[in-house]
């Protein structure tokens, strides 16, 4: 793998003066933000606010209208295709529908993220079953998604975002199809990925999950920061 | 991209293969009946061009003599034409011999001979040259030498029917390489739509592989993989098939067709291995057609 030369450390997102839009509707507008290497965010808004947007953004799965958005040191906007699915290796994204492929079993769709990086078998499965482990899903390798509750399934869309040790987490609605007690036990996990040292960027409007939060809340208001 | 990955990329295409068997099925049915089309046609132009070749080898030239050669003059001749390469002289017709010869072509006819005061036919010999081509023979310079020589009156042949025949050839070749040529687009078009099928029964997990760090040549190599193995396999089963008909048809239809002397064969190796590179090829170019549209992730 080519190396993605890192120009920057301490500010891990850095976004200045974006502006998303789609067709005539503006989804983000002059949006500036940083996010320190290591910082755990909620990005919080009402729906149709721009979270996922900004997500997408962030992701590089979708391309600023103009402005700029510096993860590590790699700008996205001059960075070429084949070095952005390189730095997106480095980032974990968790999808509120989970996005698991339903005819590969659970070890499968785990390991998928280190097969694309051409690390040795012997290496994938040693990674997969600690990183099955990790989330609470150890002896449930050989089992289908659709044979998983939904809390289990998101469990491993978040072990196939964490499996490759990423630099950044990123989930869009986490828990937005999960009961209470499950989402408890999602960020309970979010929490551990953070501590050992993962940047975590959290999109959600539940109220819920933001109430006796002590880590930094962004609440984005049509397509603005309201409040940071 | 590593190495190590190729045992990955065959079993995902070998994968893609079985999952979408009713596609490929399709897919490969088509191109073998295309290519079928084409190497039956090369099979029988292949053929054609030999006998023609085999006919062009053995022409006849007539050398007629002036009435006053004696026999010493037409020994010398003789002695002469033996030395030209690639010549044998099949016979010698006298005088007498011709005048028979074109009353028993005349038959019933023959009558309005019977009023000619002298015979006017000249000898001639009848002489057979083997082979022209391979001895680069060159027949109009030894007409024009013969010609020259003492006792000859004139010299006689055709190959104009030769010509004719591989002017003929020479239209057939080029409508094989129009209809070759559009079998080649179809083969390809095919590929490229089998392909575009398969890949958008597996967008859904070409989008994860992407979202994961996926390289475009990592998601696409396992397809052009499909296309590969459609075109070997097309490949192999139109020349298959085509030997199949050749063993069980070409001989006999050729005795019964009264060519039982004329040698019908199969395809050399180099064709027939040319045809399955020829399909192998088309498969990866349908197959890059049909990725380098959908890769915008």
């Amino acid at each position: 793998m080519e190396p993605i030369e890192f120009t920057e450390a301490f500010n891990m997102i850095q976004i200045y003066r974006l502006f998303k839009n789609f067709g005539p509707n503006t989804a983000i507008r002059d949006l500036n933000l940083r996010v320190h290497e290591g910082e755990f965010v909620f990005v919080t808004g009402p729906s149709g606010a721009g979270k996922t947007t900004l997500l997408r953004l962030v992701f590089g799965v979708e391309r600023p209208t103009s402005g700029h958005i510096v993860i590590h040191g790699v700008n996205l906007s001059r960075v070429s295709r084949s070095k952005l699915d390189l730095l997106r290796r480095r980032i974990g994204f968790v999808f509120q529908d989970f996005k698991l492929l339903p005819k590969k079993s659970v070890f499968e769709n785990v390991a998928l993220a280190l097969e694309v990086t051409g690390e040795r078998t012997s290496m994938i499965r040693q990674k997969t079953r600690q990183t099955l482990k990790l989330v609470g899903l150890a002896g449930k390798e050989k089992a289908y998604p659709l044979q998983l509750s939904g809390g289990e399934q998101q469990r491993v869309a978040i072990a196939r975002a964490i499996v490759k040790d990423p630099l950044i987490l990123l989930a869009d609605e986490p828990t937005g199809n999960l009961d209470s007690d499950l989402t408890e036990d999602i960020m309970i996990l979010f929490r551990s990925i953070h501590m050992k040292g993962t940047t975590v960027i959290v999109a959600t409007h539940s109220r819920e999950l933001l109430q006796d939060t002590a880590q930094r809340t962004v609440l984005l208001h049509d397509g603005r920061i309201a409040e940071a | 991209m590593t190495p190590r990955l190729l045992p990955y990329f065959v079993k995902q295409a070998m994968r893609g293969i079985l999952s979408n068997r009713g596609v490929h099925a399709i897919g490969v049915g088509t191109m073998v009946v295309s290519l079928l089309i084409f190497s039956t046609f090369l099979l029988l132009f292949g053929n054609l061009n030999n006998w023609i070749e085999g006919w062009g080898h053995a022409i006849s030239m007539s050398v007629y003599l002036q009435d006053e050669v004696d026999e010493t003059g037409r020994d010398e001749i003789a002695a002469v034409i033996q030395d030209l390469p690639a010549a044998e002289i099949e016979r010698f017709v006298s005088k007498r011999q011709a005048l028979l010869d074109l009353k028993r072509a005349l038959g019933s006819q023959a009558g309005v001979l019977d009023g000619l005061s002298h015979n006017p036919l000249p000898a001639s010999f009848e002489v057979i040259f083997s082979h022209t081509e391979a001895q680069q023979v060159d027949l109009h310079t030894i007409k024009q030498t013969l010609e020259k020589m003492d006792g000859i009156s004139e010299v006689q042949f055709s190959d104009e029917w030769l010509h004719r025949f591989k002017g003929l050839m020479d239209i057939i070749k080029l409508i094989g390489i129009v209809v070759g040529g559009l079998l080649c687009l179809g083969i390809v078009f095919i590929v490229t739509n089998t392909i575009k099928l398969t890949i958008y029964s597996r967008r859904e997990e070409i989008e994860i592989l992407k979202m994961v760090g996926a390289t475009d040549w990592f998601v696409k190599i396992p397809f052009l993989l499909e296309g590969a193995i459609q075109g070997i396999l097309s490949g192999i089963f139109a020349i298959g098939l085509l030997y199949l008909g050749y063993f069980l048809l070409a001989t006999k239809k050729m005795h019964l067709l009264g060519f039982a002397g004329l040698d019908f064969t199969f395809l050399s190796y180099a064709y027939s291995l040319s045809i399955v590179l020829v399909s192998l090829a088309l498969g990866l170019l349908g197959c890059f057609i049909a990725v380098g549209r959908f890769f915008d992730i």
